[in-house]
């Protein structure tokens, strides 16, 4: 299961429509490398497939791919804005370690 | 010395040899060149099929796990890798391969073969950059069945070239007095890039992110390195072994990583720890025998040759 906060939830309509995107659902994504060994990407999608896990949080259909489902079960993903700047917060109860940046994890 | 023929081939022309400490990962998939960047300490953006790039391959905590040679070819890479961490290298590629399209091989079929010197691109044509000694370099990655033939062919060419084969009594030797550590002896997962003496050529940083870079990156801006690898000019009989404590006033102050005898006097690559290198190259002592600090690893012809 992944979830989006209310403010994530808006941001994300708030791109989406500027970017034209429609309905079109949010692609979820763990990659090797990042400093703590694994990075989060995000982006919009509008095709899934057989591999996928999909699951709607504030209206939005979020994909995940099997693979990274493993990695991201029972994350939370929020909007943070702050001095330093602004971006999506994963909270993600697997992570053992993460980087500076917040965009990396290790399990 | 028996082999000062061949240190004289790679200081001046070139020095052909095998090496048999290497192996070959090769790296296929759409995806191959954007995940191996996230996993090595240099940059491979903008090269180009026929460049390479000399880095580490880091553990989380910033360790150097390996020494690569990323070998750029025209639809995948090749990483030249120590041999006796290819397995390792495999289990740690793999637990960082999710979705994306790479696969990962063990050529068991190539060899490396290397020309170090200064005429070293006038051995062959093909092959990659590969600089292992600070004077210029190139290598080639061949089948075992063409190992022999190319051996010879190569080691011919540079006999023309007013160089010839070396032995690996010459190539360790050439190692120490030019101040460039090798995998495996002087540094390896107990060590951190900056305590090596290698990060200029082996670390980018403003190529982004990559496993183990925060510890680098700290280190750069605001820590120190708890040690520092150097380079040593040591008095008495015989070379000193691996793990000899270096000392000053009774006290462990470093150890030696590897050592050799020239014609006039013992070579020697060893770490000093953070703080003693303030007090002046005299003073230090190696199994009973004054020892003198040459300068930093990061310093030295092997790291920062004089032509650039």
């Amino acid at each position: 299961m992944l979830t989006l906060t209310s403010r994530a939830a808006d941001k994300v309509k708030e791109i989406r429509n500027a970017e034209g995107l429609a309905e079109q659902g949010l692609r979820v994504r763990v990659i090797g490398g990042g400093c703590a060994g694994f990075s989060y990407d995000l982006f919009f999608e509008d095709e899934t497939s057989d591999l996928d896990q999909t699951f709607t949080s504030h209206g939005i259909p979020i994909y995940v791919d099997m693979m990274s489902a493993q990695y991201v079960e029972g994350t939370e993903i929020d909007y943070v804005e702050g001095l330093q700047g602004a971006g999506f917060k994963f909270v993600n109860p697997q992570a053992k370690q993460t980087c500076g940046c917040g965009s990396s994890f290790a399990t | 010395m028996a082999y000062q023929r061949e240190l004289d081939w790679l200081e001046h022309s070139v020095g052909v040899l095998a090496l048999s400490d290497r192996a070959i990962i090769s790296i296929n998939g759409d995806d191959a060149r954007a995940w191996l960047q996230g996993q090595i300490t240099n940059q491979l953006e903008g090269l180009d099929p026929g460049d390479s790039s000399y880095a580490f391959v880091l553990t989380l905590k910033g360790r150097i796990m390996a020494d690569v040679y990323a070998l750029v070819r025209e639809d995948d890479v090749w990483l030249d890798v120590p041999a006796a961490q290819v397995d390792t290298l495999l289990e740690r590629f793999d637990r960082y391969i999710i979705m994306e399209d790479v696969d990962l091989v063990h050529r068991e079929d190539l060899h490396v073969i290397t020309a170090q010197g200064p005429r070293a691109d006038e051995v062959a044509d093909g092959g990659w950059p590969a600089d292992r000694l600070g004077v210029g370099g190139r290598q080639w990655a061949v089948p075992g069945a063409e190992l022999g033939p190319e051996l010879e062919r190569f080691t011919a060419r540079s006999n023309e070239l007013d160089g010839g084969w070396i032995s690996d009594q010459a190539w360790n030797h050439a190692h120490v007095v030019r101040g460039r550590p090798r995998f495996g002896i002087d540094f390896g997962d107990w060590t951190y890039p900056q305590e090596s003496g290698l990060n200029p050529v082996a670390v980018s940083f403003n190529k982004g992110c990559y496993i183990g870079q925060e510890t680098v990156v700290m280190l750069e801006n605001r820590g120190k390195a708890p040690k520092i690898l150097w380079r040593w000019r040591i008095d008495g009989p015989e070379p000193p072994d691996g793990q000899t404590p270096i000392m000053m006033a009774g006290a462990v102050v470093g150890e030696i990583t590897s050592a050799v005898r020239d014609s006039d006097g013992i070579w020697a690559l060893g770490f000093l720890r953070r703080g003693h290198e303030t007090k002046g190259p005299e003073g230090f002592a190696v199994g009973g025998a004054a020892a003198r600090a040459v300068g930093p690893v990061v310093e030295g012809p092997g790291v920062r040759p004089p032509s650039g």
